[in-house]
């Protein structure tokens, strides 16, 4: 089975700023991914690329098998995404915009309403049909975001920091539905900030550090045994550890005035 | 009021207004604004001022003379405000006011002393200091008499327009405001056409509307400046005073009205939408993009009230600009002119700028899997499909009324008129929409900025309007009708223009998607 996803010394820039340069990456087909860094380290810029919402600058992805770009349509039918500013048409209501991203993405008509229906009620979204989009919550926006992207059950998922302003029921609604898409053979790509959540439902992680270099790839598995990952001469025992020890993140201290 | 944080609110303004300069766009168009705003200040001043003094204190009609100009003035400055958006939508919110330790009293004045100081206002206000200081220049009244007439008419210039700003938003947050709006304007326009037989014919009447006339701001500061006895000026002074604080009392308790909401909770979701049935006539690979953008067309407070309003407007106009011309086809030539713009300038906030109201939504088009030429044909065809109806109905309701000659030529004429317009000034709309696409709130109701492309192009489409209406008289209408085929081949030439429009948009749109997605969510 091809890869789900192959990367090829991916760059983008834009103008004299690097974001991303010369990624490369594999992700096998039904995996639950992680895709890490600290803030604009290019996490979302490589979403972007991988896609069609940007351009790469250099390089080559593939998806399923075949080469990407922004104009394969037919690839994009296959994944679905959950994009970092949500993406939402907010003068729609919930089940308009639902029932528009099905109808683009080629369900029927009965389908479509069924599929609507079931998605507000399990994310807990009836009875705000005739509010437009705008006047969502952060959380229901993110419902209705992660809907969106899965209402077409895509082959691949990409989800830039969906939790974030979830309620825990929602989310731990959200994660047994991935789990449930992997175990079907789907793959999904995430990004998130909540380390814990990744060391639960991933199988492989990548850390990259600005601009975009992937710094450490490995099975999440790894951090189950006893024995600490030596990296760089350095040895890390957790997730958190091997993230903030890679990606040169420090917290700072206390201050005198706070 | 602490005038520190004033201070820091007004610089902030102007820090933000100075941040839009970052793009090319902002760059061009604060340099032309600035550059604009300096050479008409100087010109205002030196001729509104002075010069307007000498002539009304010369010709022995000094009261009447700044009264007609102050009037001037003000109709200005409310036409720049509420009708073209300018200085109007408050740089801060009340919301986002409250974040700072202000208290209410603070947060008023504040947001409406920094909109005082916008662009519009700063040169109404040299308008009215030019012409006050002319006055006191030639000692017909004193300068510190002079100045604060001219300042307290300037803030009840602004407070008038602020309050009927909050007035139609009020109305337009109704469920039938713009109905209500559209008739209330309607109603407006037909005023002075029912007035003026009554007071001609009822003298006392007549009288009472000047005795009212002279009570307003305008001519009440008129009476100031052109040195008026003291008894009458102290008195003309209280009424201006009266005057303000009786708007910003006004102003305040419309701002603590919470505007209803329309938001019904607990509903259903509903099925069988009207605008999928409609949209279905796009065909199958159209429709669910035609059906999106067709509900924000018809969702935009401003489209619907610009949208029921241009028809009946458009026809009074062309009705009432040709009464009493010579030409028995006035009327014709008139509303030939005025329906080349109508199925553009009814919804023309939108077209031009069709992606801004998308907002962080924009990207999905590219995250969908239609090409870029499938969204931009959804987009324009929206718009075709509103504004054809909207040109028929135009032509009928004229027609209705029309009383004179109808002939076939004349129908072909009104036709490509309306249907060439359309096709033009639309085509020109997709690519403003491209080239300078800017974020819009969707849900402003009234007078939202304009990118400065958006402006260009509906300044540009009003000059061709107002070109066409006192150019076509100008020809006669035996020229016109003579040579009543010109107009199918100028149809034929915007048709071909729009069609071009389309295919080269498509191309341009996928080139240029990460700019505008900058331009969109960044701003720059």
């Amino acid at each position: 089975m091809p890869n789900a996803i192959e990367i090829s010394h991916l760059s983008k820039q834009y103008g004299k700023v690097v974001a991303v340069e010369d990624l490369s990456l594999r992700v096998p087909s039904g995996c639950f991914f992680g895709f890490l860094g600290p803030n604009g380290a290019g996490k979302s810029t490589t979403i972007g690329c991988l896609t069609g919402l940007l351009e790469p600058t250099r390089g080559e992805v593939r998806l399923l098998g075949e080469a990407f770009n922004s104009d394969c349509t037919a690839l994009k039918r296959r994944i679905g995404v959950m994009p970092e500013n949500l993406g939402l048409f907010e003068a729609l209501y919930a089940h308009e915009f639902l029932a528009f991203q099905a109808r683009m993405y080629g369900l029927d008509e009965p389908t479509t309403r069924r599929r609507v229906n079931e998605l507000l009620q399990a994310l807990e979204l009836t009875g705000q049909a005739k509010k437009p989009l705008a006047e969502f919550s952060a959380g229901m926006r993110k419902r209705v975001a992660f809907a969106a992207a899965v209402i077409h059950t895509p082959e691949i998922l990409f989800l830039d920091e969906p939790f974030e302003s979830i309620d825990p029921a929602g989310v731990a609604m959200m994660k047994q539905w991935l789990r449930h898409l992997v175990s079907e053979g789907r793959t999904v790509f995430i990004t998130t900030h909540v380390l814990e959540t990744v060391e639960r439902l991933c199988d492989r992680v990548a850390i990259i550090k600005s601009p975009g270099k992937l710094i450490w790839e490995g099975d999440i598995s790894a951090f189950a045994c006893d024995q600490p990952i030596s990296v760089n001469c350095q040895n890390f025992r957790t997730l958190e550890e091997l993230f903030l020890g890679l990606s040169g993140e420090r917290y700072a201290g206390t201050l005198a005035w706070l | 009021m602490r005038i520190r944080f004033l201070v820091c609110l007004l610089g902030l303004r102007y820090r933000l207004l100075w941040a839009q300069a970052r793009s090319r766009a902002g760059r061009v168009a604060l340099v032309i604004v600035g550059v604009m705003l300096v050479c008409l200040l100087t010109a205002v001043l030196a001729l509104g001022g002075l010069g307007a003094a000498v002539a009304a204190v010369r010709l022995g009609k000094g009261e009447l003379i700044a009264g007609v100009m102050l009037s001037t003035f003000f109709m200005f400055a409310l036409f720049g405000a509420l009708i073209l958006g300018a200085g109007i939508n408050p740089a801060f919110s009340d919301t986002a006011l409250r974040r700072y330790p202000l208290s209410s009293f603070e947060r008023f004045g504040a947001r409406h002393v920094v909109g005082l100081l916008e662009p519009l206002w700063i040169f109404v206000l040299a308008l009215d200091l030019g012409l006050a200081l002319g006055f006191a220049a030639l000692g017909v009244s004193s300068w510190w008499v002079a100045l604060t007439a001219a300042l307290l008419l300037f803030s009840t210039n602004y407070l008038v327009a602020r309050v009927l700003w909050g007035v139609v938003e009020h109305i337009m947050a109704t469920r039938n405001g713009p109905l209500l709006l559209m008739v209330l304007v309607t109603l407006l326009f037909q005023l002075p056409g029912l007035l003026a037989p009554a007071l001609a014919r009822n003298r006392a009447l007549l009288g009472n509307a000047r005795l009212g006339l002279w009570l307003l701001p305008p001519f009440t500061a008129a009476r100031v400046l052109a040195g008026a006895p003291a008894f009458v000026t102290i008195a003309s002074l209280l009424l201006l005073i009266g005057w303000f604080a009786g708007l910003a009392a006004a102003l305040a308790l419309l701002e603590r009205q919470p505007l209803p909401s329309r938001t019904v909770t607990g509903a259903e979701a509903h099925w069988d939408s009207s605008y999928d049935g409609v949209a279905a006539a796009f065909g199958p690979v159209l429709a669910p993009l035609g059906g999106k953008i067709l509900r924000y067309y018809v969702r935009s407070p401003q489209l619907r009230l610009n949208y029921p309003t241009t028809a009946p407007l458009m026809v009074f106009v062309a009705i009432t600009f040709a009464r009493g011309r010579p030409d028995p086809l006035a009327g014709f030539l008139t509303i030939l002119a005025l329906i080349s713009v109508v199925g553009f300038l009814s919804m023309g906030i939108m077209t031009m700028n069709v992606f801004g109201f998308d907002g962080a939504g924009f990207r999905r088009y590219f995250l969908l899997p239609a090409p870029p030429g499938l969204v931009l044909r959804a987009v324009a065809l929206v718009p075709l499909l509103l504004g054809a109806p909207l040109i028929l109905l135009s032509i009928g309701l004229w027609l209705a009324f029309w009383r004179g000659h109808f002939d076939t030529r004349m129908a072909v004429m009104l036709l490509s008129s309306g249907f060439g317009g359309m096709f033009l000034f639309q085509g020109l709309g997709l690519w403003t929409s491209l080239l300078a696409p800017r974020v819009m709130e969707f849900k402003v109701k009234f007078c939202a900025k304009q990118p400065f492309a958006s402006a260009a192009l509906m300044m540009g489409a009003m000059l061709v309007m107002f070109g066409l209406v006192a150019g076509l008289p100008a020809l006669g209408s035996k020229v016109v009708l003579g040579h009543w085929w010109v107009a199918p081949l100028i149809l034929l030439a915007t048709l071909g223009f729009y069609l071009l429009t389309l295919r080269a948009g498509a191309r341009v749109f996928g080139a240029r998607r990460e700019r505008m997605l900058s331009m969109i969510e960044r701003g720059y």
